[in-house]
């Protein structure tokens, strides 16, 4: 086909878009959903029976504000990411978070682990934990990609690690009003840890389920697009 | 492209016009093959046109254009380096297929390859006769007109021109 001819069938496929709203405003949305389904969530689950004193702790109130700001920020980049044109630093906005929280974690662990006698410091199995953040994550995991895919994501591997980081990040933070455990070893194990890895996973299977939209025209042929 | 995204067709293709000899620059400067320019062209203006509810009307054009071209830049060398991974490019075959049709075109783009070849013997005026009245196919006013030459001398410059060519496809038979 003809450049020219081309030009003509895409003029005379351009109906009225409706325009994405800003990347803000739907991760804002997104944000507002997966909050009042984790809320209800912890709410069904239970409060941890130490809440109070969980509440009153200095100290996990800032971990769980760096998870909570880690999953914002990276739904924010995550819809960043899925619009063409917008400054490649936004994809970069939960990293000081992320470094904050992983900071924190590993100095109190640090001190646990060198400070107290080793007998003290006990590690165990919390499989519970790492299967209520994995199910806990589907919903809005999906409900993100989703919503991502209205977009055009423009590096899949970003938007799909950036957007399992914040959703990872938000259970992780959900999860301490939910889970009595507090020492940090555990919580780098067995929160950090899975984070890590969800985020991973999403970088690696954010090329399939994010691909290049394809074109719906109404005349001649479908050239094929590649989700790369 | 906002009237665009409102689905003003005129302003669309005025848009499209305008793109495509940009499109055609940057893509000639970073892509190597120049038989495939024109696809990628097209290429990047289908996916802009898929892309078009994303583009902000607030932000500036430019860079969600070129984002996209480099994207779709970048799809295309992945693609080409997967196909350069099991494909082999082949010289010209020199063997005559059986059925006459399947010989005709690769026939004929020998034949235009050793005419080619044959050309750079010949003498500049005989040269421009054999460009002019055979491959351009103008009459003999024309290519006068247009060589500067006369008539006369064109045809002289033609018949030295054969005689020189059936000498050099001769010798190669």
């Amino acid at each position: 086909m003809e450049t020219e001819a081309l030009i003509h069938t895409l003029a005379d496929d351009a109906t009225p878009v409706g325009r994405l709203l800003p990347p803000e405003r739907r991760a804002l949305l997104w944000l507002a959903l997966t909050t009042v389904y984790l809320a209800g969530a912890v709410l069904a689950i239970g409060l941890r029976p130490d809440i109070a004193e969980a509440v009153g702790d200095g100290r996990t109130l800032i971990e769980t504000g760096a998870a909570l700001a880690t999953g914002i920020l990276a739904a924010m980049a995550a819809f960043c990411a899925a619009c063409p044109g917008r400054p490649v630093w936004e994809r970069a906005l939960p990293l000081p978070a992320l470094v904050l929280w992983f900071g924190l974690l590993a100095e109190s662990a640090l001190e646990a682990w060198t400070g107290a006698p080793r007998q003290a410091v006990t590690m165990h199995a919390d499989f519970a934990g790492l299967l209520d953040l994995s199910l806990l994550g589907v919903p809005p995991a999906v409900l993100l990609l989703a919503m991502l895919r209205r977009g055009v994501p423009i590096v899949p591997v970003v938007t799909g690690g950036l957007a399992m980081l914040a959703v990872a990040s938000l259970i992780a933070a959900a999860l301490r009003f939910i889970h009595p455990e507090d020492a940090s070893v555990m919580l780098l194990v067995w929160q950090f840890g899975p984070v890590v890895l969800l985020s991973l996973l999403g970088a690696v299977i954010g090329a399939p389920l994010l691909p290049w939209p394809r074109s719906r025209l109404r005349s001649t042929s479908d050239r094929p697009t590649s989700s790369g | 492209m906002r009237a665009a995204q409102d689905g003003d067709r005129l302003a669309y293709t005025q848009l499209l016009h305008e793109l495509a000899p940009v499109l055609r620059r940057v893509i000639r400067r970073n892509w190597r093959n120049p038989q495939e320019v024109e696809d990628l062209v097209q290429d990047v203006l289908l996916s802009l046109h898929v892309a078009r509810h994303t583009y902000d009307p607030d932000r500036p054009f430019l860079p969600w254009f070129m984002t996209i071209t480099r994207r779709r830049l970048a799809d295309a060398a992945r693609r080409a380096a997967r196909r350069d991974a099991y494909e082999n490019v082949c010289a010209t075959l020199p063997e005559t297929f059986l059925l006459a049709p399947a010989n005709m075109e690769q026939e004929s783009r020998d034949d235009a390859m050793a005419l080619r070849e044959a050309l750079v013997v010949l003498a500049p005026g005989q040269r421009e006769a054999v460009e002019l009245l055979k491959l351009q196919g103008l009459s003999l006013e024309e290519a006068s007109a247009a060589s500067g030459k006369s008539v006369a001398g064109l045809k002289v410059a033609m018949h030295r021109a054969l005689k020189a060519l059936r000498l050099v496809f001769d010798g190669d038979d």
